[in-house]
């Protein structure tokens, strides 16, 4: 009945006395919890964060989208879907998880000999500021670009693009014409969320780790039941099948309902 | 309690410790199985069967999640579901970094950051008939 009740049950549990920053921004609370997580030790206000975000399922968060008709009813084939990117897609699937991410000063963690699985360099948040449901490509953009800034990198060094892709029409379209927008050229992308459904409130955690643990081992996950690709979606190289290759830098990006935007580059070291 | 003076240098952020509950698995080597295999997670829920308003009846569960025995009752009874995911998956997270029992964690230099779209709706439930919206429960 807490709309920070995972925060402050993490803290509790922990015994953590630092600051609570509730991130309760639907499908970006789990990027926008470690984007302010990482600002948070970024300028000394805290020397170890945990950051992340949760989801437990519940039918009326389909129904949410439900109303909207923007959930997959293909009811009786469910390993056919979601499908993000392809032209067949009818929706997305919601699904449940958590993860969570421990956010360290680099100085502390490596005069404690911890292990060290990547550095965050960027992160990037704004808003629609237009419509509650309706995603805008520029605005999308603009949280890549100042993600981009953040880390005071050229697009091209990113080498991979993890998508939200969560399998709705004007979601995909608008996210992957952004993205083709700001790296300018046919990134290798992938969406997740054909595995697991739509997290909400975890996705942006569980898609940023997952992104750090393919990059520490050149291995990249395809976007699958992605047949077709929507024709009306950006040009970028859409991952098919498992991919080997080699990343110093990959981009997770989410978006959210009320017009909420997150872009997060880990760096390999 | 003494805050450690900070000057305006901006400080290198790293990543020591990450674990999640999925519908994939809890560990990465699961779940990188399971991407690997290029299948979904995705069931349908018989249980939804009864909301004849609702057109999908698709979605990805957390199956077999169990709560570790040393969560007690007196220290899970403000814990639903999400909460009692997000404590396990930190606690994992935060073992991967050699942090627990940490004297940084109760120092006030550590803080949390994480959210969640809808919290506990079964708490929301009993609080609802509070307001007399008994029809919601039917």
């Amino acid at each position: 009945m807490m709309s920070h009740t995972a925060a402050v049950n993490i803290d509790v549990f922990f015994g953590l006395k630092g600051r609570v920053i509730p991130t309760s921004s639907a499908c970006t609370g789990g990027s926008q919890g470690i984007g302010y997580a990482y600002e948070a030790i970024k300028y000394g206000k805290q020397t170890v964060m945990v950051a992340g975000g949760a989801e437990e399922l519940c039918p009326t968060e389909s129904a949410v989208f439900d109303v909207l008709y923007a959930t997959s009813t293909r009811n009786d084939e469910p390993h056919l879907t979601p499908r993000p990117f392809d032209r067949d897609r009818d929706g997305l699937v919601i699904g449940e998880g958590a993860c969570t991410l421990i956010l360290e000063d680099y100085e502390h963690a490596r005069s404690r000999g911890a292990p060290v699985l990547a550095e965050i360099v960027g992160f990037g948040t704004n808003s629609d500021g237009q419509h509650v449901t309706r995603p805008n490509k520029t605005t999308m953009g603009g949280a890549l670009s100042l993600a981009l800034r953040d880390a005071g990198l050229p697009p091209s060094e990113i080498g991979y693009v993890n998508a939200h892709g969560t399998a709705t029409e004007h979601g995909d379209i608008a996210e992957t014409q952004a993205t083709a927008d700001v790296i300018g050229r046919p990134v290798p992308i992938s969406s997740l969320k054909s595995y697991i459904g739509h997290t909400l409130g975890a996705c942006g955690s569980l898609e940023a780790w997952m992104s750090i643990q393919m990059m520490n081992e050149d291995w990249y996950a395809p976007t699958i039941n992605l047949e077709n690709v929507d024709e009306r979606c950006g040009d970028l190289e859409y991952l098919n099948s498992p991919t080997s290759m080699e990343n110093e830098y990959v981009m997770t990006n989410n978006f959210a309902f009320g017009g909420i935007n997150t872009s997060l580059i880990f760096k390999r070291l | 309690m003494s805050y450690p003076s900070r000057g305006a240098k901006l400080n290198r952020v790293v990543i020591t410790g990450a674990a999640g509950i999925c519908p994939l698995g809890s560990s990465w080597a699961e779940i990188k199985m399971k991407l690997a295999a290029q299948e979904n997670c995705i069931h349908y829920m018989d249980a939804w069967d009864h909301y004849e308003d609702m057109n999908t009846r698709l979605a990805a569960p957390v199956l077999g999640f169990e709560v570790p025995s040393h969560y007690t009752r007196k220290r899970t009874r403000s814990m639903g579901r999400v909460s009692l995911l997000s404590v396990r998956a930190t606690e994992l997270a935060l073992e991967q970094a050699g942090l627990i029992g940490h004297p940084v964690l109760t120092s006030g230099e550590t803080g949390v950051s994480y959210g969640s779209a809808t919290g506990s709706t079964d708490a929301a439930l009993e609080f609802a008939q509070l307001l007399g919206m008994q029809s919601i429960k039917a």
